[in-house]
């Protein structure tokens, strides 16, 4: 099965508030080169309270440190400071190793250590010699939260890396220790940051013991910390104590010595310092029964310059120090202390945050929702604007139509207007003279014929009988225009004359149709 | 900008992923909702506006061309209406004694045209005294009735006359013939119509 070869060449990063570190280290058949190393100032505010706050102006400053340096490298190996994460031993009973990390996992859960599915973890795994029937084992466990493995993994992106591994500073310390100092025995390491302290033994270059002093440079180099030659003024003078961290030290040598009765006892203490600190502790260690202390630095041990020689900080070398040893691991030396990975890949944590699977596939739904949206507030606004503009044209023309219009509407509404006053007033007079026409025969002579107003008629006349005016008046109301005919007098003057008078109604009625076919 | 997404933490992820599709949906729907509306409302008063437009142009105005329905009350319109008179009762061979408006009956009804318009229709009473035989006569009331222009036929009083020559009746008739014309004239801003005097009499007339 084909393996993923080591890389020939690896960078490791040192991220402190105040520099970075970058140490480029090489495997050279099984030894290790140091090939580039060098800093770079960090901007203030990238840091508070120990996170990173600005990724980005970190990144970009990575990223210059890198350019001058000429790293080619695409990945980027993080030491972490110990200050950043938590140390735990939980004793377990002997299991296989693909058992060991969910249980791991679990029992930090349990004890609130890690959140649930949450958290970045990994750990040394110590078996322990047999006691009885059941094989028991110790886990040292290393762990942070998620925000700072992401902190990291956000400036490194910025800075265009890829994070290959985190390891805590004081596994990459071990493993400088490890390759500078290869001791056939026993060998305690105590690597201090500035609040706390990673107590190691390590036994035939493995790791066999780890804790956390909670007390580190800050304690020791604090006024009458213990030091014999601190000043000792008269005002000032503190009492003195022994420091903590020698105690702490002290105990956990005596603790190791009883636990593990048949391991054979650390032969020397080694502590990474700079000469001038190394002197102070010392001087507070000497009086304590613990093994001869020695201090180790990278300019020693393996060549690399301390970058800042005229003060460095206590720190300094235990972080040049984990960068090589990190750098160590990165380039595939075998030293006998496997990496300690804090960013490596935990299905669990995977699971429990669905958000950032979530993520692309929400935002980019939502651009293209936005997109789409704004398509269609573009396409709504401009058919409304077209629908507005075909309006007004419309209302124009309209307008414009009434107004051509008006002269034949008011005719036409005049024209109705007299059509009804005709209608209400018109008495069909020339029908009824041809009625009268028609019903006079020779012996009736009509004198007098009137209409009024209201549509009275009176037809007045002279006749040779009252039998023809009897006829007549018949063959009036035989007719339809005048109705109800009656004699209202009818006067026999004489034997061949009778005179008579006939009156009756005729009612108005239009002439006139509207003529449907129209006109211009 | 996925980048920079990955470089959140879980919280500040799933911040995003609950509200940049809420701030989404926000922003979509009061943009896009107030568009739909404009647009609804804009479609709207097209529709009506183009309804208008059909109903104006399915209801174009035809005014009866045929004949004259009225007259607009001018100084010419009393001239044309006894020309016309005068020519109905020569091509009925009656004689036309004498043309006059009776007073105070000259305006019956105002009838206003209805809407807006200033304009009123307003009948002219005339009467109209002529001779000729019956036949004639009825030939003249024919004629005013189909006349271009209309008129109503109101009254009428036939009387027949006496031949003193011959002793007997003579076979012509006077007839006195009352009849409205129409004229159409503006209102006084007072809303009082202003009616033609209607009194015009033809010189040489019998």
């Amino acid at each position: 099965m084909l393996q993923n070869p080591r890389p020939q060449t690896s960078v490791t990063l040192a991220i402190t508030p105040d520099a970075l570190f970058a140490v480029q280290t090489r495997n050279d058949g099984g030894r290790l080169a140091i090939v580039k190393s060098g800093s770079e100032a960090v901007p203030p505010g990238c840091f508070t309270d120990g996170s990173v706050t600005d990724p980005q102006h970190l990144g970009r400053t990575i990223r210059t440190l890198w350019h001058r340096l000429g790293f080619k490298e695409r990945a980027a190996s993080v030491v972490l400071p110990s200050g950043l994460c938590a140390l735990r031993a939980v004793r377990l009973p002997a299991l296989s190793a693909p058992e060991r990390r969910p249980v791991v996992r679990g029992e930090l859960e349990h004890v609130g250590a890690l959140p649930f599915r949450g958290g970045a973890f990994d750990f040394f795994w110590v078996e322990e010699a047999t006691s009885g029937e059941v094989a028991l084992a110790e886990a040292f466990a290393l762990y942070t939260h998620d925000e700072v493995v992401t902190g990291i993994r956000s400036v490194l992106r910025y800075a265009d890396l890829r994070l290959a591994t985190l390891e805590p500073m004081s596994v990459g310390v071990l493993r400088a220790c490890a390759l500078a100092a290869p001791a056939e025995g026993a060998m305690a390491v105590l690597c201090l940051d500035d609040q706390a302290a990673d107590f190691c033994i390590l036994e035939a270059g493995q790791v066999r013991y780890l804790r956390r002093i909670p007390s580190g440079w800050a304690d020791l180099q604090a006024p009458g910390a213990g030091a014999p030659d601190a000043p000792a003024d008269a005002t000032t003078a503190v009492p003195h104590v022994v420091p903590f961290l020698v105690t702490e030290t002290l105990r956990s040598v005596a603790y190791y010595s009883r636990v593990r009765g048949s391991s054979p006892e650390p032969a020397q203490l080694v502590v990474p310092a700079v000469p001038a600190d190394f002197n102070r502790l010392a001087s507070i260690f000497h009086e304590a029964a613990v093994p001869p202390i020695s201090a180790i630095n990278p300019q020693s041990a393996f060549g690399v310059e301390l970058l800042d020689p005229a003060q460095p900080p206590s720190t300094l070398p235990a972080q040049l120090l984990a960068a090589i040893g990190t750098g160590a691991a990165a380039v595939g030396l075998q030293t006998g202390i496997p990496t300690l990975d804090l960013a490596q890949d935990d299905p669990v944590t995977h699971v429990s945050n669905p958000w950032s699977a979530a993520l692309p596939a929400t935002v980019g739904a939502s651009l293209v929702w936005l997109l789409l949206a704004f398509a269609g507030w573009s396409a709504l606004t401009a058919n409304a604007d077209r629908a507005e503009n075909d309006r007004q044209l419309l209302t124009g023309r309209t307008v414009e139509m009434r107004a051509k219009q008006a002269p034949l509407l008011l005719q036409e509404q005049l024209q109705e207007r007299t059509r009804t006053l005709q209608a209400t007033s018109n008495l069909p007079v020339a029908a009824l003279l041809g009625q009268v026409a028609s019903a006079t025969d020779k012996e009736i002579s009509v004198q007098n014929l009137s209409v009024g107003i209201d549509g009275s008629v009176t037809i007045s006349g002279e006749a040779l009988t009252a039998d023809a005016v009897q006829r007549f008046s018949y063959a009036l109301a035989m007719g339809v225009t005048l109705r109800e005919p009656r004699i209202d007098t009818l006067k026999q003057d004489l034997p061949d004359r009778a005179t008579f008078r006939i009156v009756g109604k005729i009612v108005p009625g239009t002439t006139l149709v509207k003529n449907t076919a129209g006109g211009s | 900008m996925f980048k920079f997404l990955s470089t959140l933490t879980s919280k500040q992820q799933k911040l995003v992923v609950l509200t940049v599709p809420t701030l989404t949906l926000l922003l979509s729907g009061g943009t896009v909702l107030p568009a739909w509306e404009r647009y609804d409302q804009a479609k709207r008063k097209l529709e009506r506006q183009r309804a208008e437009m059909a109903e104006l142009i399915r209801n174009l105005p035809k005014p009866d061309a045929s004949r004259t329905y009225f007259v607009r009350n001018d100084a010419k319109e009393s001239t044309m209406f006894v020309r016309e008179i005068t020519a109905i009762a020569r091509g009925a061979e009656c004689d036309l004694a004498s043309l006059s408006a009776p007073g105070s009956q000259d305006v019956r009804d105002a009838g206003k045209s209805g809407g807006d318009s200033p304009w009123y229709i307003s009948p002219v009473t005339v009467q109209v005294s002529l001779i000729g035989t019956y036949p004639n006569v009825r030939r003249f009331l024919s004629g005013v009735v189909n006349s271009r222009r209309v008129y109503s036929i109101t009254g009428l009083d036939l009387r027949a006359r006496w031949n003193a020559e011959s002793g007997s009746l003579d076979n012509r008739v006077s007839a006195q013939v009352r009849l409205d014309r129409y004229v159409a004239m503006r209102a006084r801003p007072s809303g009082k119509v202003t009616p033609s005097t209607g009194n015009e009499t033809l010189p040489g007339m019998k």
